[in-house]
């Protein structure tokens, strides 16, 4: 009787403990799993923060430099709209006026094309933006052309002579 | 043509300045937050 309640009870005892250590392997892969993955959400979502906070300040950054761009330029436009009235006879200081007018958009070019802005501003600060910027591009482009086309043409040749000459002939441009 | 440009720009930026302000407040209020 001894003897089989020893071999029961020792039956017992590994099966229980077999039973035992299957469930706790079981609960510990769980864990690990649990926490590991937690532990990466965790990581994924601090590591979205650090990128927010990094975007935010870029964005702080354009805008700022684009405030000074901006209000530099609205500075200058009446000073290039208005039109020297003594030029209006003479076409040729008239040409030389147009090319120097300074139609800066240096910063514009870089920045709108990286494709960043409009992940980072808001859509009515952009579209007023893009206004802004594409008439001064418009404008630069015809300041382009308008030289071009002067300097290409054969009146181009008489009007350096007029320079030359000290603008005392009246040519047409 | 480039005058006319030139005006355009003009007209289209006045409101430009304050909507530049008003949008560097709304992200220094986003970064607080983040």
């Amino acid at each position: 009787m001894n003897n089989s309640f020893c071999s029961d009870f020792s039956a017992n005892f590994f099966a229980d403990l077999l039973a035992g250590l299957i469930v706790a392997v079981i609960v510990a892969l769980w864990l690990n799993l649990w926490v590991g993955k937690r532990l990466s959400e965790l990581a994924g979502s601090e590591q979205r923060k650090v990128e927010k906070r990094a975007d935010l300040e870029k964005a702080i950054h354009y805008v700022e430099v684009l405030k000074i761009d901006v209000n530099g330029l609205l500075e200058a436009l009446p000073h290039m709209i208005e039109w020297p009235r003594d030029l209006v006879d003479e076409p040729f200081r008239k040409l030389e006026w147009v090319r120097q007018v300074g139609i800066h958009t240096s910063l514009w070019d870089i920045l709108q094309p990286s494709g960043e802005l409009p992940k980072l501003l808001d859509p009515d600060l952009l579209g007023t933006l893009t206004g802004f910027y594409g008439h001064l591009v418009y404008a630069r482009r015809a300041q382009n052309f308008v030289t071009a086309s002067h300097l290409a043409s054969p009146s181009s040749v008489a009007a350096t002579q007029l320079r030359r000459s000290g603008g005392r002939q009246n040519t047409q441009i | 043509m480039m005058l006319s440009g030139l005006k355009q720009a003009l007209e289209s930026g006045r409101d430009l300045p304050d909507k530049l302000d008003l949008e560097i407040r709304r992200l220094k209020v986003e970064l607080r937050k983040a």
